[in-house]
């Protein structure tokens, strides 16, 4: 068995011929990583067993693993050997930046998720903002989430407008907006004011509102968006999102006490977001 | 559920029977679509539908290019296999020529590319700069959008301005802005993708308003037909903007016929759907705008480069009845 947490939550998957085969790749990629990574990494969904290929991984978050640099959730076993063998190059930082550079270039939609699953882990972090940003521009479903969903790099090393163009994608392109790592902490008026925007254009085109979209810009609301708000709450049946809703009016407008039945009374916006989030 | 996000299906109202005969007879502009993403059927489709003539904006293609020689490649085949094309189903194909907002963020490369524009800017086919502008409204975008009507400045050419998804409002007011701040007549500029929060202020500028009408996540056409009731047809104009995406390639004509099942009178369709494009677009500077009323009928012995679609001579129509494919 290749000696690494990062491998744990696969443990259980690994054939004898698996863990073999992975135990070459380590020893290859740390005697020569320049010769071998390429090879090993795209060749690796051919070479592992078929329970592996087909595997889908959550690692669940604790409060002891809420300091590792990785959140493994929904992750294919491949993606996780991948970034794994990611994490085993090491070189000084003008050959090692030159190599990873080289391998986002070259790869193909896979290795793609991979490569951006795994910058909280990459070396010299601060060379990969450029393609942090790129990755979010991705047109492509899966490269798109492992950037933006889950992923503590641009919560830590984006600025300011950077980390606005990831939620306003994410809402854009059906994300799970609550599984964008630092969402409110990271909350700020420009993106408020970006999100009112959308919420106008939604509005007059009769689309629906993505709840979440009030909490972002809940303190710098204008007159017409607690109008739509308003209107919002009235139209909405769904207990979680009418308590969301409810949270963001109260705070423009004092609301009669909740029929029973509407309510989630009890429940603090966080409890309410946790479980609006598992569905 | 009060989400959904962009698929509520729920809230694209009633269809309707699609019946093109109220339109039988007119003539269409298409003055957005990536028809380098689109098949033979659509290029008949839209010939069937009354299509005559489309602009096709050079754009991104799904994922960014990481070289100078395939946006050559890629700006030669608008003016060169995909203009072939599209006269061999009959269809007169224009394009504009220009570095997108997405790759303009991509600041090595769009220096390089920047120097590749001219170069293709005046040739044959080529109606303007288009479509550049912003899309995730950074420096980097700003900087190559001002090169870029500086250029169109110099040659005197229209500008198709692409608005951004998110933070459209601002984005569409800033580039507005920077256009008048770069000297560039209104009236030069076509202002893509607005909605309803936008038109206002465009037309209220002189700015020419386009209208995408695509599936989802843009316009839809009865949207458009208040729109147009609103408004006027003056300035205005819809387009496709199909492409790789679930888009409608006949999302011209359809919006005309509704257009006129709605009420909407014959003169303001044609504006919205046909003339208001040759005229931002300067078609008339390119090709006597009388020929447009004669049938372009394609050469099926047309070779480009020795290359033709009709091959050894077969049919230009498939037989779509037949399980026989010979």
């Amino acid at each position: 068995m290749p000696n690494c947490k990062l491998l744990d939550p696969i443990s259980h998957l690994l054939s004898n011929d698996d863990q073999n085969y992975l135990n070459d790749c380590e020893r290859e990629i740390k005697n020569s990583y320049k010769k071998s990574f390429i090879r090993i990494f795209s060749t690796l969904n051919r070479k592992m067993s078929s329970a592996i290929q087909t595997a889908v991984i959550s690692k669940p978050q604790t409060e002891s693993t809420k300091t590792e640099s990785l959140i493994i959730e929904n992750w294919s076993a491949v993606q996780l050997i991948r970034v794994w063998l990611i994490s085993l190059i090491e070189d000084e930082e003008k050959e090692y930046v030159k190599f990873i550079d080289n391998l986002f270039s070259y790869s193909d939609m896979h290795e793609l998720a991979a490569l951006y699953s795994s910058l909280p882990i990459l070396k010299y972090p601060e060379n990969w903002i450029g393609r942090c940003q790129e990755g979010i521009r991705s047109n492509i479903g899966l490269v798109q989430e492992a950037v933006i969903e889950n992923n503590k790099y641009p919560y830590l090393y984006l600025d300011e407008s950077s980390w606005n163009q990831l939620v306003l994608k994410a809402f854009f392109t059906g994300k799970n907006i609550l599984n964008i790592y630092g969402l409110f902490e990271r909350n700020n008026q420009t993106l408020a004011e970006s999100v009112v925007d959308y919420i106008y254009e939604r509005y007059s085109a009769k689309r629906e509102i993505h709840p979440i979209l009030w909490l972002l810009a809940a303190k710098f609301l204008p007159d017409r968006a607690v109008g739509i708000l308003s209107e919002s709450y009235e139209k909405c049946s769904d207990d979680s999102e009418s308590f969301i809703l409810r949270h963001v009016l109260s705070q423009y407008i004092t609301l009669p006490p909740t029929d029973a039945g509407r309510d989630v009374s009890g429940n603090s916006i966080e409890e309410v977001l946790k479980s609006y989030k598992k569905r | 559920m009060c989400t959904g996000i962009n698929r509520d299906v729920a809230s694209m109202g009633e269809p309707l029977p699609l019946d093109l005969s109220i339109i039988e007879g007119m003539k269409f502009v298409d003055p957005h679509i990536h028809m380098v993403s689109r098949t033979t059927d659509d290029y008949q489709a839209l010939y069937d539908a009354g299509v005559t003539l489309l602009i096709e904006p050079a754009f991104w293609l799904g994922q960014p290019r990481t070289g100078l020689d395939s946006f050559k490649d890629y700006y030669s085949s608008l003016i060169g296999w995909e203009r072939f094309r599209a006269s061999q189903f009959g269809i007169r194909h224009f394009c504009t020529i220009g570095l997108n907002s997405r790759e303009a963020n991509n600041e090595p490369l769009a220096e390089q590319v920047m120097e590749l524009l001219p170069h293709f800017l005046y040739k044959e086919g080529v109606l303007g700069i288009g479509e550049i502008g912003f899309d995730d409204q950074t420096p980097a975008e700003e900087k190559y959008y001002r090169a870029q009507l500086e250029l169109a400045k110099e040659a005197n050419l229209p500008v198709q301005v692409h608005t951004p998804h998110r933070d459209k409002t601002r984005g569409t007011t800033r580039s507005m802005d920077i256009a008048l701040e770069h000297g560039l007549d209104p009236q030069m500029v076509i202002i893509d993708h607005n909605s309803e929060e936008t038109v206002k202020e465009v037309l209220d500028r002189g700015f020419w308003a386009a209208f995408t009408i695509y599936p989802f996540t843009k316009m839809g056409n009865e949207r458009m037909v208040d729109i147009v009731q609103a408004y006027g047809a003056e300035n205005i104009m819809v387009n496709s903007a199909a492409d790789w995406g679930i888009s409608d390639p006949l999302a011209v004509p359809k919006t005309a016929a509704l257009m006129l099942q709605k009420g909407i009178d014959r003169k303001s369709v044609e504006m919205v759907t046909y003339t208001n494009a040759l005229e931002a677009f300067k078609v008339a500077e390119h090709i006597d705008l009388d020929l447009l009323n004669q049938a372009f009928t394609s050469d099926p012995e047309g070779k480009f480069e020795g290359n033709t679609i009709l091959r050894g001579g077969q049919q230009p129509r498939l037989n779509k009845g037949s399980i026989i494919i010979s």
